[in-house]
């Protein structure tokens, strides 16, 4: 038998708060807080969206390069070093040649970006010297590459919604390779700027705020309308079972299973042939069956045509084995490229406590999506051993992975 | 050299490049403060960015590193008079 790639740690920065306990506790009180956004640039219409942020103040986060740091950055510094400590892995005796970065994130310094270009074309003063580096989209890899002297692989994966959720997958083929030993993996994601967020709005997939800003998103509900924005990042420590063991941890997860493809479709419409494939092919590299999964984290971003593509695909995937289907938007919004990491920890959480988090904000289901969609509270389950996480990306990257509890 | 030149480079230090301020001293090489050429530029623009002013790079020689916060003090003062 294949011996497992083990998940030792794992740590998320978000709206659901700044700790695993915190993230508990959003989910037993189902709510968050959103904000309302005012979009104020000289020139187009004012308009309020809201927004999920992260209640963490990253300015006094120091980089290794000692250079200015995009927020994006300073988070995937600040929850990367929670997830090594959660790990119990010590830096001093663990081989850096074979200690690997896989990194994601949707657009990672483009709110640096954003704000530079303000600086230059509106306030008319000069342009930082180092905002090449600040904005570019593997400087928070780079960044934790040189915290913790990883050697063995600094990757950036950028394929907008799934850019962590490929990251985590990818980081399971180095170090099933032997490669590597050891892998920090997960994204980050934190654009919350005028020029952004003004970018999203443009594109009409925000949601408008018809009641209070903070339930916004519904996913699943007929009266969804779109998705809310987030900021926030997600890590966790994959080792190989025989690095994990050898240095007296005892592995409880595992990732155990990953599958990536391409709709290869539409530039931005999802695809149900294309998910479809995405599951089975994650089910099979798992060696699981679909009856085998206690509950699925859903790509689940609120928009009609997502939600609906999205529900046929998994309806088809798993017949009739009413899998417990949850998108946990609803509290934490959209965090683009740090979605999959945040998501799977969520699930990965799951695992731990037997506690599966509810849609947030659902009300009415859509009369046209037939699941086992959780509502109200976090549901109480028992013998959840296998669990699975969507993303579903622009450009028609679909990412699914799979974690299980060790036996 | 005007203290208070020394004190706002020095408090640019601390807050902005998060040095200790135990080695923030007019003596210190920009090298002592552990500047590589990245952070030179960076320190190089946010001074300027203090004083409103531009440091020709002729006030600043080829061996940028081996100056002395005293020695960039010196700059910023002569520029200062000039203008």
């Amino acid at each position: 038998m294949t011996e497992p790639i083990v998940v030792s740690g794992f740590s998320q920065l978000s709206p659901l708060g700044l700790t695993i306990q915190e993230m508990d506790q959003s989910f037993l009180n189902n709510d968050t807080k959103a904000t309302s956004f005012k979009i104020e640039i000289e020139g187009i219409d004012a308009d309020t969206v809201p927004i999920f942020q992260t209640k963490i103040n990253t300015n006094q986060v120091v980089a290794p390069s000692k250079l200015p740091l995009d927020r994006c950055t300073a988070l995937a510094l600040l929850v990367s070093q929670a997830a090594f400590k959660q790990a119990d892995l010590n830096l001093s005796t663990i081989d850096h040649h074979r200690l690997g970065i896989f990194w994601g994130s949707g657009m990672s310094g483009a709110g640096s970006l954003d704000l530079a270009s303000a600086s230059i074309y509106r306030d008319h003063k000069r342009i930082r010297p180092t905002t090449v580096i600040t904005a570019m989209p593997n400087a928070p890899a780079g960044e934790i590459a040189l915290m913790f002297q990883a050697y063995g692989a600094s990757i950036t994966y950028c394929c907008a919604c799934a850019s962590s959720a490929v990251a985590i997958g990818e980081a399971y083929w180095a170090l099933r390779s032997g490669r590597i030993d050891v892998a920090i993996v997960g994204g980050s994601e934190a654009m919350l700027t005028p020029g952004v967020v003004a970018s999203w709005q443009a594109l009409r997939v925000l949601s408008k705020i018809t009641d209070t800003a903070h339930n916004a998103c519904r996913p699943f509900d007929s009266q969804r309308n779109g998705f809310t924005l987030g900021e926030g990042a997600g890590a966790i420590i994959l080792e190989t079972h025989k690095h994990a063991t050898q240095r007296g941890h005892q592995p409880k997860l595992a990732l155990s299973g990953y599958a990536t493809n391409c709709d290869g479709a539409h530039i931005t419409n999802p695809n149900v042939e294309g998910q479809i494939q995405a599951m089975s092919l994650a089910l099979n590299h798992a060696k699981l069956k679909a009856k085998d999964i206690g509950y699925l984290n859903a790509h689940g971003t609120a928009t009609q045509a997502g939600d609906l593509c999205e529900a046929q695909s998994i309806a088809s995937v798993f017949k009739d084995t009413a899998v417990a289907v949850s998108s946990t938007k609803g509290l934490h919004g959209h965090l683009l490229g740090a979605g999959g990491a945040v998501e799977l920890i969520v699930a990965l959480r799951a695992l731990q406590t037997q506690l599966l988090p509810a849609n947030a904000h659902l009300r009415q289901v859509d009369p046209k999506i037939h699941l086992d969609l959780i509502q109200g509270q976090s549901r109480s389950t028992k013998n959840l051993k296998h669990v699975m996480s969507n993303s579903f990306a622009f450009g028609g990257t679909n990412a699914v992975l799979i974690a299980s509890l060790i036996d | 050299m005007p203290q208070d030149t020394f004190e706002i480079l020095r408090n640019l230090l601390i807050t902005q490049f998060k040095l200790d301020q135990e080695i923030v001293k007019p003596e210190s090489t920009l090298m002592d403060l552990g500047l590589d050429s990245l952070t030179l530029m960076e320190f190089i623009f946010a001074a300027e960015d203090a004083f409103s002013l531009r440091i020709p790079e002729e006030k600043l020689n080829d061996n940028l590193s081996g100056l002395t916060l005293g020695d960039v003090c010196k700059a910023i003062d002569s520029i200062k008079k000039q203008a």
